[in-house]
């Protein structure tokens, strides 16, 4: 029997009974957590619409390590991002440090897309190319000056904004039933993703499949996944290696957790290069969490980390002291 | 230059990601005295095979202190996708479990309680009965001349819980005695 999904709703309210003491971040970012999760089903067709597709997976060009939407133009991005700005943007302007700059923010996401078929051939939207700055992990300076945003606080609201957007591109290129294409026969060996090349937010570690087959030899569960919160891709990922500086031995890898009711949440953190994953071991819950909320819900465990002096693998707002 | 994590962070090029939650507004002081005071356990995550038999699944052993505190099947190796069998399952009770004997007991014939011995006793015990038995009843010959060094009237009753390694040495010490007959108690 497949397993329940939880919502960011009741991810954030199963985090909340057991660590109260979480309970006003959670809740003061749940509404657009859930928003946003909503909104990449919403944009599966104006995504479509925009010309937003990912390319085919190319073996070659995986094995070197070259993720999908590395150099790939993402011109319409501008649509889709005003449409998920519109719905966020009265959900992020609540938040104390971002009302302030709410009118710059508002003209930035909220003017109108020229029709490209109107538009002049170098007409070049300032959303677009925000899309693409995000997405290459290049400065996003210059447009925030243009555009007359703090950049900080554009980087901010960019990550809620443009991650809907690059979700519904990923959920329109997933296969119904089957592995996802950088799945299918060890396409994909990296740590980081396979389509937009940011590192993971999280990790889990998946419930055992039954294989009748052979059902007590083979599939015991506890295999590594990372899940990028930028596009909601997840991929398959080696257990004894590092996510960030590669390294793969016996005994790299080493765990932290709560020594009660952790639950499966614990932190793997490499010895070599001090980096960290929150992880979640879906072998000890019965149903699975939201995992872009559970990163959030495991911030408890980034504070411990921090007294360690070890790095978060994704920077976020939440694992940063 | 006095650098933070969070400045450090920048220098890794990743001020992207905005703003943090001390920058938003939030007062974190309550959920870091939680943090603090988080009983936090850690293990070392170290690759392993099991020694029960020949497929050798791997393991992934979990140590902490250089103590072993738990195994589980290891995900990637594709013979056993992190599976186990039932006796690979069992691997961590191997070191940890409280009912092992740790002391020899004895019961003698006919009794029906089992007598604490010391290692000195318990090995000359044994040494004794295989000698008598094996001076009584050694065959060095079968009945067409034929080399044979063999004793058949004693059974060597092994462990399912031996390893391959442990196996190996059980195996050619009895061999070298002539036994010919042996078994473990996960077929009888």
């Amino acid at each position: 029997m497949a397993a329940k999904h939880q919502s960011v709703a009741d991810t954030l309210a199963d985090v909340t009974a057991r660590r109260p003491v979480l309970e006003p971040v959670l809740r003061a970012f749940e509404p657009l957590l859930s928003a946003g999760d909503a909104l990449a089903g919403k944009l599966a067709e104006s995504v479509r619409d925009a010309g937003l597709r990912l390319p085919e997976i190319q073996w070659d060009r995986a094995q070197q390590g070259v993720s999908l939407l590395a150099g790939v133009s993402l011109a319409g991005a501008a649509g889709p991002m005003r449409q998920a700005a519109e719905e966020l943007l009265p959900l992020l302007t609540t938040i104390e440090a971002v009302a302030p700059h709410a009118e710059a923010l508002r003209a930035f996401f909220l003017r109108p897309v020229e029709n490209p078929a109107e538009a002049p051939v170098d007409s070049n939207d300032s959303r677009d190319a925000l899309a693409e700055a995000v997405v290459a992990g290049r400065s996003i300076e210059s447009i925030a000056s243009d555009g007359g945003v703090d950049p900080e606080v554009l980087a901010f609201v960019t990550g809620f904004v443009l991650s809907p957007v690059l979700h519904a591109m990923v959920a329109n290129a997933l296969p119904e039933d089957g592995e996802a294409p950088w799945d299918r026969d060890g396409a994909w060996q990296q740590g980081y993703c396979p389509v937009c090349g940011a590192f993971p937010t999280i990790a889990w570690l998946d419930k055992p499949m039954l294989d009748e087959r052979n059902a007590y030899l083979a599939g015991g569960g506890g295999k590594k996944h990372l899940h990028c919160s930028q596009c909601g891709t997840g991929w398959k990922f080696l257990r004894g290696a590092c996510p960030s500086c590669g390294k793969e031995a016996s005994g790299t890898m080493e765990m932290l957790r709560e020594t009660e009711a952790a639950r499966g949440e614990r932190l793997d953190w490499c010895t070599k290069c001090n980096t960290y994953c929150p992880t979640v071991d879906l072998r000890e819950r019965e149903a699975v969490p939201n995992l872009d909320a559970l990163a959030l819900g495991m911030m408890h465990l980034d504070m411990v980390a921090a007294r360690k002096k070890l790095r978060p693998l994704r920077p976020s707002f939440w694992n940063m002291y | 230059m006095n650098t933070t994590r969070r400045s450090f962070l920048k220098l890794m090029g990743v001020s992207a990601v905005g703003l943090s939650l001390g920058q938003l507004g939030f007062d974190l002081a309550e959920a870091q005295a939680y943090a603090s005071k988080l009983k936090i356990e850690g293990a070392k995550e170290v690759g392993s095979v099991c020694p029960f038999c020949s497929v050798c699944c791997q393991i992934i052993a979990y140590v902490r202190n250089g103590k072993l505190v738990s195994t589980e099947g290891d995900p990637d190796f594709p013979v056993n996708e992190g599976a186990l069998c039932a006796k690979g399952a069992a691997l961590f009770s191997m070191y940890t479990n409280p009912h092992r004997l740790t002391k020899p007991l004895y019961r003698a014939p006919f009794s029906d309680k089992w007598v604490e011995k010391d290692w000195d006793w318990t090995l000359n015990q044994i040494a004794r009965r295989v000698k008598d038995t094996r001076d009584k009843d050694m065959v060095l010959k079968n009945e067409k001349g034929q080399t044979v060094n063999r004793v058949d009237t004693l059974f060597m009753m092994g462990t399912s819980h031996a390893s391959n390694e442990e196996c190996a040495v059980i195996h050619q010490a009895i061999r070298s005695l002539g036994m010919v007959q042996m078994d473990h108690q996960a077929r009888v």
